[in-house]
This record gives C-alpha cells, sequence and structure tokens, in this order.
C-alpha cells in the first residue's frame, strides 16, 4: 500500500462519519418534524388558535442554585425551585387569583383541609388530607410532616430561624437529633412504632402529631399569621420516608446530595423525569395526584392544585436573552423569561406575545439602602437630602419601561392591612427640599469625598438606576462613585444585607453608603406583613437590613408581630414605627415592580397560551409559571 | 539530546505550567475579595451562623491563602479536587466528568470543520490568488478571525433559529429522547454504541452551531498560512521542475504542492487547540450547552474556588497536552528541534 493511500485513509474516514452523522440528522429531522410541530416547536402565529401541545416548553434565565434538592430549603436558596406546587405542595398556599389580580393575600387549604387555632393564639393544629400519597406510592400522613420539618431543623444545626427564618418556636425545648434520626430510620414513618410515637406526641415540644392525619404546631408567643409562614421553602413537603430509605438527610455540613438530581418524591400534580444538570428539567404529570379529578369549580378556588393541562413539561435554562427570545419567537418555546436586552420586541408585538405585569399591590419591589452607621449617611438630615434628591419618576420611566408603582415601606403594598399606616405620602422629588435637608444635615457637599453606591455586576436596570442617581445627586452638590461588584463578591462585608444584622454592624465602615437591594428585584421570605419589618427594621434580622438599621420604637413593633395576637395593638405600634422609619429614611424606596424581572418579564405566545400564575411571593421562589395553572387557547 | 529526553524535558515544563496556572489562580481567586460563605450559602450563612462556622472550618476557608493551597495540594495529590459549591457541593471531578465529554464533542467537531473549510478555501484562496475570489475569501476569513467568538455565536442563533428556524436554540440534545446510559459521556458515541441513532442525530444538530462558532474564529488561520504556503511552494525550483517535466497544472499543485504546504498546519495545531477550548466558554453559554466552559462561569458567579480552580487545570492540562504533541510531532518532523 503506497504512503499516498494511507494518508488518505482517516480523511476518507471522516468523510464517511460526517456523511452518515448528516444522513442521520437528516432522517431525524424529517421523522420528528410531525411530532415535535405539535409538541416543542411551533410557528409563529399573530391569530391563529393552535391546538394544545403534548409538551409544554418553558425557557428560565436560571438554573435552580441548589438544583433539584429540596433539603436546601432551609438555605431559603433552592431559587429558582421550579418544583414549588408542580411536584411540592405545602399544607396551606395563597389564593393565587386573588393575588395577582388585586394583590389580596388569602390562606387556602392545600395538602390540609383545615386549621384551627387555640384561643390565647399559639397553639394551631392542621387537619391534613387523607388518601394523599407521594408520587412514588408512600402516604402523606402527619408523620412525615413531622420527619420533615424536624429533619430539617437538624439540617440546619438547630437553628432558631429555620422555619423560613421566623423564630416563632422555642427551640430550647426541641429534643431532636441523630439518636432520633436514627429510631426515624429504623421505624418508618408510614406505621411508626411505639417508641418513636412517643416522641412524636410528646406535647411539651413545639411540633407534634395527634393522628395519622393532624399536626399541631405551638408558638413560643402569639403570632397571627402563622399559617402564612408555610407556603415557601420548607412549608414545601416532601417524601421525609424515601429520604430515610435512600441515604437519609445528611448532616448540618454535609447534605445528602443523592436528591440534587434525583428528587425527592412530593404529592403534587407532576413529577420529575429527566434532568440534565445546568440544562433543563423534564416534568410530566403524576398519574397518581389526589386532586386529579377536581371539579373546575374547585380548580377555580385554588389555582394551584390544578392537575395541569399539559402532559409533559419542558424547563430549559438559557442564560442568553436572545437564545430565549428566539426559542418564543419561533415557537420552540412557549414561554420564555425576557429581560431588559429583548423586552421591546416583546412591546413591539403585543398581538402575538403575552406577559405578566404585577399589581400595583404586590410584595416585589427595588430599593436603595442607605448604611446608617457610615459617615454621611448616618446623618439623618443626610439621608432626607438624598431621598428627596432623587426622582423616582424620571427612573420608572427611563429605567423600567413604565413600570414602578410608588410605594412607602417598609410594609409591602400588598399587606394592605398594615401597608403605609399613617397614609405617609412617598419622598416628594424635590430639590429645595433636598438643599435645605443638606444644609441641615451639616455636611459641607464641596468637600465631601464621594460617596459609594454598590451596584451588581450583571444588573442593566441596577447600573441604569444608579446613573440617574448619580446625576439627581450631582445637582445638589453629592458626588457619588458608582462600585459595581461582581455577584460573588456582593457579599459581607461589602453589603451588609446578605448577613444578620449583627454581622451587619460588624463590617459597617467597609459597606458602602448607598446599596441596592440585594441582585435585583426584592420578594419576601415569607408573604406575612410581619416579613419586612422582620427583615428591614429589625436589630435580629437574619438577613436583608441593608441599612443597618434599628431603632427603639420600629424594634417595639418588630417584636410586636411575634409576640402580641390583637391586630390592633400592632396597627397601633407598628403606625408610631411607620412614621420613624419614614422620619429616619434608611431606604429609598423605588417602587413595586410591574414587570417581573424589573425590566422585563415572563411573557408567552398569545397564539396558545390562555393563562397562568407566577409563584405567591411574586416570583421570590420561581422565575417562570407554576405551570399546572398553565391554560391553552382553545381548550 | 535524544527524543526520549527532548519529550521529557517537554513534559516537565508542561507539568510547571501547570503549577504555575494552578497557583496563579488559586491566588487570583482568593483574592476576589468579600467573603465566600455568603456566595456558598446565601441568606443561611447569616441566618445559620453555626452552619457558616462548620463550613468556614470544613473548608479552612479563614485560613492564610497559603495554608488553603497547602490543603489543595495534599488533597490534589490524593485526587481530591475538593467540592463544588456552585453544583451543591458535590465533588469537583465529578462535576467536571459530566461537563468535560460535551467539551471535548463540540471541540472535536470545531477542529474537523475548522480543518475542512480552512484547507478548502486556502486552497482555493491561492489556487485564484490576486482575484475577485481571493479578496473575498481574505475578508470572510478575516472577519471570522477579528470577531470574538460569543459574537459569531449570536450571529449565528440569529441566521439559522431565529430568522431560518431551522437548527436547535441551545442544549445538547432534544429533552424528549431517551438518553443512553453513560459509558464515554459522549452524546454521540454514547448513542451509537446503544444503537440509539435518533439521539445521536439529536444530539449532532445540536453542536452544529456551537461547533460552527468556533470553527469561524479559527478557521481563517489555516486558511491564511496555507495560502502563503501554497504561493511560497508554487514557486520553488522543484515545482517548477514538475511543470519543466510535463505534469498537469492540477498534479503540481496538488499533489506536490499541497502536501508540503499543508505541514505548515501542523505547526498551528496547538494554537488552534487553544483558541477553540477557549472559545468553549464562550461559545457553550450563549448555546446553553452543558460543558465545562458553563461549568466555569457557573463556578465563577458562585465564587467555587474549587470548581474554578478544577476546570482551570483542566483547560491547563488540555492545552499544555496539545502543545506537547506538537512540540513532539515537529520533532520528529524535524530532528533540529531538538537541538534547540
Amino acid at each position: 500500500m503506497s504512503t499516498a493511500s494511507r494518508a488518505k485513509k482517516p480523511i476518507i474516514a471522516v468523510v464517511i462519519i460526517v456523511i452518515v452523522l448528516v444522513a442521520g440528522a437528516w432522517y431525524y429531522t424529517s421523522t420528528q418534524a410531525p411530532s415535535s410541530q405539535t409538541s416543542t416547536t411551533m410557528a409563529p402565529s399573530t391569530s391563529a388558535t393552535q391546538a394544545t401541545p403534548s409538551t409544554l416548553v418553558i425557557d428560565d434565565p436560571f438554573w435552580p442554585s441548589g438544583d433539584l434538592n429540596q433539603l436546601n430549603s432551609i438555605y431559603a436558596i433552592p431559587y429558582p425551585d421550579w418544583l414549588t406546587y408542580t411536584v411540592y405542595q405545602a399544607l396551606v398556599t395563597l389564593d393565587g387569583n386573588a393575588l395577582y389580580a388585586s394583590g389580596d393575600v388569602k390562606v387556602l387549604p392545600m395538602l390540609a383541609t383545615g386549621w384551627n387555632v387555640s384561643s390565647d393564639g399559639t397553639t394551631y393544629t392542621f387537619n391534613l388530607r387523607q388518601n394523599v400519597t407521594f408520587s412514588n406510592g408512600d402516604p402523606f400522613n402527619a408523620y412525615q410532616v413531622w420527619g420533615q420539618f424536624y429533619g430539617l431543623y437538624y439540617l440546619s444545626s438547630n437553628s432558631s430561624a429555620w422555619f423560613n427564618a421566623y423564630p416563632v418556636f422555642d427551640t430550647s425545648k426541641i429534643n431532636f437529633g441523630p439518636a432520633t434520626l436514627a429510631l426515624m430510620a429504623q421505624s418508618g414513618l408510614i406505621n411508626p412504632t411505639p417508641a418513636l410515637m412517643n416522641i412524636m406526641t410528646d406535647t411539651s415540644q413545639p411540633i407534634y402529631v395527634t393522628g395519622p392525619y393532624q399536626i399541631v404546631f405551638h408558638l413560643k408567643a402569639p403570632f397571627v399569621y402563622f399559617p402564612t409562614v408555610l407556603p415557601t421553602y420548607v412549608g414545601l413537603i416532601f417524601d421525609t420516608q424515601y429520604v430515610l430509605q435512600n441515604g437519609g438527610f445528611g448532616t448540618p455540613t454535609t447534605f445528602n446530595t443523592q436528591f440534587n438530581q434525583n428528587p425527592i418524591p412530593g404529592t403534587g400534580p407532576y413529577v420529575v423525569t429527566g434532568v440534565s444538570e445546568n440544562s433543563y428539567v423534564k416534568f410530566a404529570k403524576n398519574p397518581t395526584y389526589w386532586g386529579a379529578n377536581l371539579t373546575a369549580a374547585e380548580i377555580q378556588a385554588n389555582a394551584y392544585i390544578d392537575p395541569g393541562h399539559v402532559q409533559n413539561v419542558i424547563i430549559y435554562s438559557k442564560s442568553d436573552d436572545v437564545a430565549r427570545y428566539t426559542d418564543l419567537s419561533t415557537g420552540a418555546a412557549q414561554i420564555a423569561g425576557i429581560e431588559t436586552q429583548d423586552w421591546p420586541e416583546i412591546l413591539a408585538n403585543p398581538d402575538k406575545y403575552g406577559y405578566f405585569v404585577m399589581p400595583d399591590s404586590s410584595m416585589a419591589f427595588v430599593g436603595i439602602s442607605m448604611n446608617t452607621r457610615r459617615y454621611p449617611t448616618n446623618i439623618t438630615a443626610f439621608r432626607q437630602a438624598i431621598v428627596h434628591a432623587v426622582n423616582v419618576t424620571d427612573i420608572s420611566q427611563r429605567v423600567f419601561f413604565g413600570g414602578l408603582a410608588p410605594m412607602v415601606g417598609p410594609e409591602y403594598p400588598a399587606q394592605k392591612q398594615y401597608y403605609d399606616l399613617g397614609n405617609l405620602p412617598p419622598y416628594a422629588y424635590n430639590l429645595t427640599l433636598a438643599k435645605q435637608y443638606l444644609v441641615q444635615s451639616g455636611v459641607d457637599a464641596a468637600t465631601l469625598t464621594p460617596l459609594e453606591f454598590r451596584v451588581v455586576s450583571g444588573c442593566g436596570y441596577c447600573y441604569s438606576t444608579a446613573q440617574i442617581v448619580q446625576a439627581d445627586l450631582a445637582q445638589i452638590g453629592i458626588t457619588l462613585n458608582i462600585e459595581v461588584t461582581p455577584g460573588n463578591e456582593y457579599a459581607l462585608p461589602y453589603v451588609a444585607g446578605a448577613g444578620s444584622f449583627q454581622q451587619g454592624l460588624n463590617v459597617s465602615q467597609q459597606v458602602a453608603q448607598l446599596t441596592w437591594f440585594g441582585t435585583g428585584t426584592f420578594a419576601p421570605t415569607a408573604p406575612t406583613p410581619a416579613d419586612a419589618w422582620l427583615m428591614f427594621g429589625s436589630d435580629q434580622a437574619p438577613a436583608n437590613n441593608f441599612a443597618i438599621y434599628s431603632n427603639p420604637i420600629v424594634q417595639k413593633c418588630v417584636n410586636d408581630w411575634t409576640s402580641v395576637s390583637d391586630p390592633s395593638v400592632i396597627a397601633s405600634d407598628c403606625t408610631v414605627a411607620q412614621k420613624q422609619f419614614y422620619d429616619d429614611a434608611p431606604y429609598i424606596w423605588l417602587g413595586a415592580i410591574k414587570l417581573v424581572f424589573g425590566g422585563g418579564s415572563v411573557a408567552w405566545q398569545k397564539s396558545v397560551i390562555k393563562s397562568a400564575l407566577l409563584d405567591p411571593i411574586f416570583t421570590g421562589i420561581s422565575s417562570t409559571v407554576i405551570f399546572n395553572t398553565v391554560t391553552f387557547v382553545g381548550s | 539530546m535524544n527524543l526520549a529526553t527532548y519529550i521529557l524535558r517537554r513534559v516537565g515544563f508542561g507539568a510547571l505550567v501547570v503549577l504555575s496556572v494552578m497557583t496563579i489562580t488559586f491566588v487570583l481567586s482568593h483574592s476576589l475579595g468579600g467573603d465566600p460563605i455568603y456566595a456558598w450559602l446565601g441568606k443561611a450563612a447569616g441566618m445559620h451562623p453555626d452552619l457558616a462556622q462548620a463550613y468556614i472550618l470544613k473548608y479552612h476557608l479563614r485560613d492564610p491563602v497559603y495554608v488553603q493551597y497547602y490543603y489543595y495540594l495534599v488533597n490534589l495529590a490524593q485526587g481530591n479536587m475538593g467540592y463544588s459549591p456552585s453544583r451543591d457541593f458535590i465533588p469537583v471531578t465529578q462535576a467536571i466528568a459530566e461537563s468535560l465529554p460535551y467539551t471535548i464533542q463540540i471541540a472535536l467537531f470545531a477542529i474537523i470543520i475548522t480543518l475542512a473549510v480552512g484547507v478548502f478555501l486556502g486552497v482555493v484562496s491561492a489556487r485564484y490568488h490576486h482575484t475577485p475570489i481571493d479578496a473575498a475569501i481574505r475578508a470572510f476569513y478575516l472577519t471570522g478571525y477579528a470577531s470574538p467568538p460569543f459574537f459569531v455565536a449570536l450571529v449565528l442563533l440569529i441566521i439559522f433559529v431565529y430568522l431560518l428556524g431551522i437548527l436547535p436554540s441551545g442544549g445538547a440534545f432534544d429533552p424528549i429522547l431517551t438518553q443512553p446510559h453513560w459509558i464515554t459521556g459522549i452524546p454521540i458515541i454514547d448513542g451509537v454504541l446503544e444503537g440509539n441513532f435518533s439521539y445521536s442525530a439529536s444530539a449532532f444538530i445540536h453542536l452544529i452551531l456551537p461547533s460552527a462558532a468556533l470553527a469561524l474564529v479559527t478557521f481563517g488561520i489555516v486558511t491564511r498560512v496555507l495560502r502563503s504556503s501554497l504561493l511560497e511552494i508554487m514557486h520553488t525550483n522543484y515545482i517548477r521542475t514538475a511543470r519543466a517535466k510535463g505534469l498537469d497544472e492540477n498534479t503540481v499543485f496538488y499533489k506536490h504542492g499541497l502536501r508540503h504546504a499543508l505541514i505548515p498546519i501542523v505547526s498551528l495545531s496547538s494554537l488552534i487547540v487553544t483558541w477553540l477550548i477557549t472559545g468553549t466558554i464562550f461559545v457553550e453559554n450563549v448555546f446553553s450547552y452543558p460543558g465545562l466552559g458553563r461549568y466555569l462561569v457557573q463556578a465563577l458567579n458562585g465564587e467555587d474556588y474549587p470548581g474554578i480552580l478544577g476546570a482551570a487545570i483542566v483547560y491547563a492540562l488540555v492545552i499544555v497536552a496539545a502543545n506537547l504533541v506538537a512540540d513532539i510531532l515537529y520533532a520528529v518532523v524535524d530532528p533540529q528541534v531538538r537541538l534547540g
């Protein structure tokens, strides 16, 4: 054989491989085209109604930070939790229709059929739904719920804030650790042994069972909004028996990671059928879903228990906005998160695309904190000068497509009963007043070192807003340096709210004078009226007190939430606190957002999708739709 | 210096490069500022100080950088690259094993496209030098050569997905299809080995755009070098002799000219591999391709030191290995190199 022919062999081999693959691809395309036309791919249409697809495809900008492991719920960072309500349900939920129509917060039963509260307001007894199973067939009962909550308590290193960061239980009375976990593993939670039942029914513990379908929560003080803490994070119920049979919870420093891509079964209408790390998650209808035969009226009353209207769902994680918009426009995805870059395309095609708009009274908002412990923002009059020099209306128009509803914090607008107690107006844009406050502060702006304003990199609207604030403050002589900080550095010691109040206080001189709230839009930990006060104004805040702000009058209101049962007392104390908060001005409340991503939202193809709901805390749990609530045009 | 000594020296030099990359990456990543515990645990670090403290102790987060580096090297020597916080603390080796095959797949196809397109256009350009065809080819490869990979990726996305709608916008395969078992980790090969040809075809379709985006940036250098090489060779004496023997021009060009002109491409191979591999970091993120580049960006965003280091080491190893192979080939082809 000649050298030349030997040299040609690899080339011929490569050519043959390419030909085979191209032929295979052609064959695949020609055979898959009809099915993909009805499942994952749809031709764009501006008017015609299309058939309900067999597969709903959703593009999300993110990938769940803790993968699909619900054990991470004690971190409150499995964001975005695509499994919320689709795979995992809670004992109670909120009325999604009312929430998204008018911002009304109304608690509804989900896995509980109802609850009652003791006369002193400290004991909540939940009656659980019977004949419910997890998707693997394991029964749902009070023992499973008990095991889950205490298992998560153990994983949190016995933290008093383990229950969605609400310190409502007297954890000093809890007797739970490796020995009890071992007993649970030995006994199981389907028919617990007498030894385990003795522990589960111990009424001296904060959480105990009184039967297979009744669980009791005993609070250390009255907290009238306790049920409202349950619809998120640690309140999402999974099959604890399955956890015990598959390696257990793990330890506080090493959670069982087996469930990262093999999620624990839930009771919801869908099950996970496939996972590709950082790429996609596949879902299919849960054949054993307890709510499969719910009536239309029951679904109308509580949309989050809807059994779903499509057999299969795929959620892709696609970080590139152009890719997501391309998918939506070509029909490769029916729903997609579209951010600022491509948002004008959505607005320009109102016949083709629908998108989510938050009600004015929501719990998601944007804002700027001022470090109350560092010169010169530690001077109240100086902060007042700033809040009156920032033109919030201009920011709304120029950065948020007009999508900011004015608000007066800290209370979330959706908590109407407690929102803006005292009817204080939003801080007015008034340069004359701002200059007066500046003089009153005693700060000489001419000799003042430029202030630091820290925003996270990658947040376009944060930076655009910072530029406007920079120009606004220049009008009263205050110079501002915008410091764009990588996401991984957007933490202590530079951002106070990333840690507890005390930790923020310890590093207060390193924290910038102005800081954007978190990494974009802000949503609550739990949708209670106590949430904002516990975070933004408490000297015991586990996180989110970005201004390192505290005041005894405000603290009284904070403490009332988890110790006083009379709403009128809370309202009275918090009205005084509201005025104090307003006068102290530790935060610039830019406004409640109307678009999910601030400068963009979750959009859908109008020709395919009729309606859907987002999560009950305004995308604080998930960045896309709760897909079992998606209804289709023509179905 | 004989060949074995030469290879040993090159291997030693390569090891030194990898160690340097590792050290620099370690120091730089640990000099970012901030506190990784808050990036790793999020709000939980503030809510659960005990938990944060446990992680700090376990991962030596408060120790001086050189102490942390000591622990890292000790663990690395035992094959332990640590645990990846951005992947919920799975072993870094596992995260790399899951993502690297995808990167290998698109890199291999990008090399094929680079060589096929680069050589073809180089030949045409030389054959029709100083004609409009030559000018057009030069403009084409210079445009690709001068464009960053992420830009090329976006242009391809808009053309082939948004406007033409003939290729998928991202991912590594159609999730509706049944995935084959993990054999090599490379989707196309695993599909073929299990007889799951639909899956292999789907994987092939999904790698066209990422591979093409990488190749469009790199093929230009092949075209350019080949064109220059061909034009130079076609004016040498032995080509003149071949023509004088009465051989037809095609035989002279392809058989005598092209074969010799291809030799410089060998020396370019390490450069091409380097460009392709680093380009995957950008391209994989545009196309949501679950390879090592996407993992690296995920690790960077999460202040995932072990992940950043693991990915950087693998990238360094691949680049060093490519250079080593090129050096060895060079030494085999040209013994004078060994003397240098």
